[in-house]
């Protein structure tokens, strides 16, 4: 099973304990996860993420880790530092953080980086919010919302999207959008609202599109963990 | 044994909300569950009548599982009324205010008075928001507001005042003052972070159900906390707080 949604470093907000590779590797190996899709979660503070992505490089090899860039589709020439890391470190994905650097997904600037994203990857992951917003600290997020969402995947990514940290009215909300596309996904560790989310989503149809993502280090790893065990006891992967 | 403080039916969803707390009860080995009920924001008396009935016919209907906190909405006034009723008449074990009212306004002192002389603990919602904030919110300053005013009185605050690193900043000190980890934010490091503020002793275990129950199960099982800190937390503090000392 592949963890798609971790990361490694430390949140500028509060104490991180558990926040190396290392760490990751003792919590992935607790609960039989094989592998990861990890991304740096210091670049996204980054004035240049590359920065962070370049030692998260290091930290990886040798390790069953992929890595997931940083990429700011809003700061100059995205594809200098697509370039820069594909010639330095092998990558699997781009990770773009739209609550936090404020770009929108519906807009020309975002369908032209989809695009070319898709020179350089075939896995792309939007992370639609990082904490809750109702604990947001120095920084507000601008969470996309459904229309946004949903219009960005009507234009769609060539290869595989990942939407990450909805909720569970959301993944509802954009389900036409989601099951529209045979290679649209979503993580499930933001779906905690109800008693039996997982259950919800898989009499809706929606279930067989959820990859387990843990967002480890800022949320409790058991809880995405416990969600993808009831999502199995459904029927579905 | 696992004793959930703090759970709800919803008003306009009670009935499938029974159902769904019912079967994470069985599936988690639940046993007590503490329900309000809860409605709109600033309900009428009519409606708080309604809410207690329901908590009521769920208990009555599951004992011993299913126990109550009657919702009491200090700016009624009848709300001494509705706190005999729920107390004496509907054998809940606690109080439950919402969002009508900041805990510490003067007109919460007569329940508060009330719950002291019973000896019950005062469940208050209280959560710090960075956006959204209700104007009638509780946050962990108003519980120390309220918990200096009345030191014998029993406090429960809420989801650990929500923002945590605000809410256990504001009751540390305050020994009448547990704090339930009751909703869906699970943070990585939220008990070890509680455990070192207030300590094992006055943490509560609390899902927030009908919300799921997963969030606080991972606080309590995965946060590599010994056993007797994490009986402490799913029984033991919660019969402690429930004892009727000072009737």
């Amino acid at each position: 099973m592949t963890d798609h949604n971790c990361l490694s470093g430390r949140w500028p907000f509060k104490k991180t304990r558990s926040h190396t590779v290392a760490d990751l590797a003792e919590i992935h190996g607790k609960y039989g996860i094989a592998t990861g899709m990890v991304a740096s979660l210091e670049a996204i503070f980054y004035r240049h993420p590359f920065e962070g992505d370049l030692d998260l490089s290091r930290e990886l090899k040798g390790t069953p880790y992929m890595q997931v860039l940083c990429i700011n589709p809003a700061e100059p020439f995205p594809r200098k530092d697509m370039q820069r890391a594909r010639d330095n470190f092998p990558f699997h994905g781009i990770r773009v953080y739209p609550s936090l650097h404020g770009f929108p997904l519906d807009g020309t600037m975002f369908a032209e980086f989809m695009d070319l994203a898709g020179e350089y990857t075939g896995n792309l992951y939007i992370s639609c919010r990082m904490n809750d917003v109702r604990l947001d600290h120095l920084v507000s997020q601008r969470v996309p919302g459904v229309e946004e969402l949903g219009k960005m995947l009507g234009k769609g990514f060539g290869g595989n999207t990942y939407l990450l940290n909805l909720k569970l009215e959301e993944v509802l909300a954009l389900k036409d959008w989601i099951m529209g596309n045979e290679n649209v996904f979503f993580d499930i560790c933001e779906i905690k609202q109800m008693i039996s989310p997982m259950e919800k989503l898989y009499n809706e149809g929606v279930g067989e599109r959820a990859v387990f993502g843990s967002f480890h280090p800022l949320n409790n790893f058991l809880c995405a963990y416990m969600n993808f065990k009831e999502l199995s006891g459904c029927g579905t992967k | 044994m696992i004793i959930d403080i703090h759970a709800h039916t919803w008003f306009a969803t009670y009935l499938e909300d029974r159902r769904s707390v019912l079967s994470a009860c069985s599936r988690h080995g639940f046993d007590r569950v503490y329900i309000s009920t809860l409605g709109v924001y600033n309900p009428s008396p009519k409606d708080i009548a309604a809410y207690n009935a329901i908590t009521h016919g769920f208990m009555e209907e599951n004992p011993g599982l299913i126990r109550g906190f009657v919702t009491v909405d200090p700016v009624h006034p009848d709300c001494l009324e509705v706190f005999k009723q729920g107390i004496f008449r509907q054998g809940m074990e606690g109080v439950k205010i919402w969002v009508s009212c900041l805990c510490d306004d003067p007109r919460v002192n007569p329940l508060a008075e009330a719950c002291i002389r019973e000896g019950l603990p005062l469940l208050i919602h209280a959560f710090k928001k960075a956006t959204g904030q209700l104007p009638f919110e509780t946050t962990g300053v108003h519980v120390r507001s309220l918990a200096l005013r009345y030191p014998e009185l029993k406090i429960i605050m809420a989801h650990m005042g929500g923002d945590l690193y605000h809410g256990l900043r504001c009751i540390d000190d305050l020994p009448n003052v547990w704090t339930d980890i009751s909703g869906t934010l699970c943070g990585n490091d939220d008990m070890q972070y509680a455990m070192g503020m207030v300590g094992e002793g006055r943490i509560l275990f609390g899902t927030d159900m009908p919300a799921s129950p997963h969030a606080a199960l991972a606080r309590v099982e995965g946060s590599g906390l010994g056993d007797a800190a994490r009986e402490r937390i799913y029984y033991r503090n919660a019969l402690e707080i429930l004892e009727r000392k000072g009737r």
